[in-house]
């Protein structure tokens, strides 16, 4: 088990290197330049202001040599500063990560408490008449894109509980029930469908577990029911819904920009696209190499917890 | 971050020629404490106290008004920072800063400082700090947009604590104008600057205003400037801008009273809230916020002047106005309307190929080779929404014209370089900024040897009345010059102008005391100061 997590992160070098060189060519590959959004429309149509800036902000050495500077910046554990504002980048990433790290947490909570329980009383024996109810709110919940539910969440608030604000961020140290209560409404939009997808996983999963020779067994030896299900089935049917709640977790992490804008909340996922807006290189780079090394520890993070679940998983 | 510049502004660079030309005499302009926006106060005396919250679609990316392009930052930073002068409701220019002014000589102004105005860390602000502001952003290294517009200063003398004397290197008639638009020049502290490096994430001046708290993408809080120099203001213990990007959202933010003032660009916003209760709706007053539509004359077909005309006369202008701002619009030139008598006021029949008539662009196209008409393309930004549905309409009403047009869409960072460079293919259409002074507006754009001339053309007599706009001081010469400048320039549709709009403004009613100064674009907001609003609860 040592050996293979040093194996995985040790490939995460070669992973990074790659992933930073593509993401320094794809951003400075892009049409439009940082000059021109940087002086604005107007500023910019002068020659002067222009190579000013160029000078200032040293844009006019090779990009080899610029990313050379930026890795050997990154060595030193420095990710450079933003060619924008001259903020630093890890104080950035530091501010917006923790506000997407509340959201997706909440967010897979949400999911996982509402998902899987209801995946198994799906196939409980008791549950057929609620099935078809179940089946079609988790479809609703599916195909409703978040940004139009937490749309829906923000007005309907803003009209029926105008108490209760909906928007912004408070950051969980200052006030943890504050915090949590401004970040329901989002984890909610985002939450619902993939809880949806969640039960259908854990619903899936069990009716093809609790149809084994084992369930049956175990129902032959006279366990209850409640065992049969919790103990013997659902610990089985684990896999395939940690493996989906794995993706949905590294999806929302940098993936969520919709909901933080909709919701005003100052997470990494509007950071980046909003780096992006500007071409601020050093910014982008910085935090695509940051999610990136996050993905990355996520999964293998995962693949552990398949070998706590299932300890037959081993590897080598 | 808006890249937009400074559409918000409502500055028409008007140096009165009185004030100007004194010459030798000494003008000095009474100190007006009030006079900064005239206090139109419905609702009884104002009351102190109190934090306006205001509902913001975009962070500033920095709050260093000698460094940011973006309207974001300096709807913060005018309420931090000092100018030299600045503009009350009139837009006459007053002194802020400065006790008053004179103007020696066309090249000579010297400015005396109030006494005893303390920066918000506790420092009397100097004479010092006026020529380091400046000298700051003629600094290359300091790399702000302002500084090809200072380098017309040959030096700036203090000859004691409290008086500027500023030299420029010719007569330069937006001067003054520059000297009292907010961003272009507002006053800092030598040593805070030093000890930050800028000042794009702390800030100390002698605004009305202090920082308190910034959080990029989050919330800026500013509270009370107790010393402030016009005794009596601000009324607001502060202001908290939060920023919530989704319109939908800052609607709704509204309506519960989370945020007590916010803007939109969409015209029939005011449909919207008209249901709401305890919110208020104000009407952009005057237009300002202009079109700018280019013509790529690098290559055929629009290097010829008539292909050109006919791409002008095939738009019908008052119909866009009537169909994508419900009306809520006017003819425009590159100087926009609420800049008259710079800035034209009139209808369509009052400028050359400004009327629709497509059997006139037909023939315009006949002659110039096309008898069966251009196929071309417009690049237009998805980011704004109603320019987009601009070049929907133009393109119908371009087809019966025979100019057969492709609306390309892409991504803003990209179709604004392409426009600046004109690299586009055809023509390209964004919405362009509002500028404090009609040179401002021109000269970068229009004149032949600049570096990026928008539409690569080049015009002899258009760069001689560039630089008489320049220099000549007399204010009703000087209007005359860029009258006579916009009808060339529509009679050779160099660029294409269609209307000038403006933002709606949204408030609850409990707040008292605003008065809104036009000054928008489409996809910015009106020039927005708070010294005078207060809170009626």
């Amino acid at each position: 088990m040592q050996a293979y997590l040093a194996k995985r992160l040790a490939l995460l070098i070669p992973t990074l290197i790659g992933i930073s060189v593509v993401s320094f060519l794809v951003i400075h590959l892009i049409p439009g330049d940082l000059v021109t959004v940087l002086l604005g429309i107007t500023a910019s149509q002068n020659e002067q202001n222009r190579q000013a800036i160029i000078a200032a902000l040293q844009l006019d050495r090779p990009l080899a040599v610029q990313y050379l500077h930026w890795i050997a910046g990154i060595l030193r554990g420095d990710l450079g500063r933003s060619l924008v504002h001259g903020g630093s980048v890890g104080t950035e990433i530091a501010r917006s990560f923790p506000v997407t790290v509340q959201l997706t947490v909440m967010s897979m909570a949400i999911a996982i408490g509402m998902g899987v329980p209801l995946g198994v009383l799906s196939v409980m024996r008791g549950a057929r008449r609620i099935e078809p109810l179940v089946r079609i709110t988790s479809l609703l919940f599916i195909s409703t894109p978040a940004f139009f539910m937490g749309t829906v969440l923000i007005v309907l608030g803003a009209r029926y509980l105008p108490a209760v604000s909906t928007l912004g961020h408070v950051p969980f140290l200052d006030a943890p029930l504050a915090s949590v209560g401004h970040m329901l409404p989002p984890s909610l939009a985002l939450g619902a469908a993939i809880s949806a997808i969640l039960l259908r996983y854990t619903r899936a999963s069990m009716l093809e577990v609790l149809g084994q020779d084992f369930v049956r067994t175990a129902r032959a030896k006279g366990a209850p029911e409640r065992r049969v299900v919790y103990r013997h089935a659902l610990v089985n049917a684990l896999i395939p819904v940690i493996a989906a709640a794995g993706i949905q977790f590294v999806a929302l992490i940098g993936g969520a920009v919709i909901i933080e804008e909709v919701f005003a909340l100052p997470g990494i996922g509007r950071l980046v696209v909003n780096a992006i807006y500007q071409r601020d290189y050093t910014l982008i780079q910085g935090a695509v190499l940051f999610l990136t090394v996050n993905a990355v520890l996520i999964n293998l993070a995962i693949d552990v917890l398949y070998h706590l679940v299932d300890p037959r998983i081993v590897y080598a | 971050m808006d890249v937009e510049d400074d559409a918000r502004h409502l500055i028409r660079g008007e140096i009165d020629r009185r004030t100007f030309l004194k010459g030798a005499g000494v003008t000095l302009l009474a100190l007006s404490q009030f006079d900064r926006i005239a206090m139109a106060a419905p609702g009884g005396p104002p009351k102190r106290g109190g934090v306006l919250v205001v509902g913001s679609d975009v962070s500033p990316p920095g709050l260093d008004p000698a460094k940011s392009a973006a309207a974001h930052t300096w709807m913060i930073s005018e309420h931090v920072y000092s100018n030299l002068l600045r503009r009350n409701s009139f837009n006459k220019l007053v002194p802020d800063l400065a006790e008053s002014y004179e103007v020696s000589n066309p090249t000579t102004f010297v400015f005396k400082l109030r006494k005893g105005v303390q920066f918000h860390h506790g420092r009397e602000a100097t004479a010092e700090d006026v020529k380091y502001s400046f000298e700051r952003m003629i600094d290359q290294r300091t790399a702000s947009p302002w500084r090809s517009i200072w380098l017309i200063i040959d030096r700036i003398e203090t000859p004691d604590k409290y008086t500027v004397r500023f030299v420029t290197r010719r007569p330069f008639a937006p001067f003054l104008s520059y000297l009292g638009t907010p961003h272009y020049s507002a006053i800092v502290p030598r040593d805070v600057v030093e000890k930050s490096g800028d000042l794009q994430q702390t800030a100390s001046g002698t605004g009305p205003f202090m920082l308190e708290r910034f959080v990029a993408e989050n919330i800026v809080v500013l509270k009370r400037n107790p010393n402030y120099f016009e005794s009596g203001l601000p009324y607001l213990d502060g202001i908290e801008y939060r920023i919530i990007p989704d319109e939908t959202a800052r609607l709704a933010a509204l309506r519960t009273g989370t945020i007590h003032y916010t803007w939109s660009v969409d015209p029939l916003v005011d449909e919207q809230v008209k249901t709401m209760p305890g919110v208020a709706v104000l009407l952009p007053k005057g237009y300002c916020g202009q079109h700018t539509m280019v013509l790529n004359q690098t290559k055929p077909p629009f290097n010829d002047v008539r292909v050109r005309r006919a791409v002008s006369a095939g738009i019908n202008r008052r119909e866009v106005i009537r169909t994508v701002l419900r009306g809520k619009g006017a003819i425009s030139t590159k100087i926009p309307p609420c800049d008259a008598p710079y800035g034209y006021s009139g209808n369509e029949k009052g400028l050359p190929y400004y009327e629709y008539n497509p059997t006139l662009a037909r023939q315009l196209l006949s002659e110039a080779g096309y008898p069966n008409g251009i196929d071309t393309s417009l690049e237009v930004p998805p980011r704004f929404p109603f320019t987009v549905r601009t070049g929907e309409v133009m393109r119908e009403q371009w087809a019966q014209a025979g100019i057969r047009v492709t609306l390309r869409q892409g991504e803003w960072g990209a179709l604004l370089t392409a426009f600046v460079r004109t690299t586009y293919d055809g023509m390209s259409i964004i919405p362009t900024v509002w500028q404090p002074d009609p040179d401002a507006h021109m000269y970068d754009i229009f004149h032949s040897d600049s570096g990026i001339n928008l539409g690569k053309f080049r015009d002899a007599y258009v760069d001689q009345l560039l630089e008489q706009g320049r220099t000549t001081i007399e204010r009703d010469k000087r209007i005359g010059i860029y009258q006579q400048m916009q009808r060339h320039i529509a009679e050779q549709a160099y660029m294409i102008f269609v209307y000038a709009s403006g933002a709606v403004e949204l408030m609850r009613d409990v707040v008292k005391g605003y008065v809104s100064l036009p000054g928008a674009q489409p996809g910015s907001r009106s020039r927005q100061y708070f010294s005078q609003v207060w809170l009626d609860k």
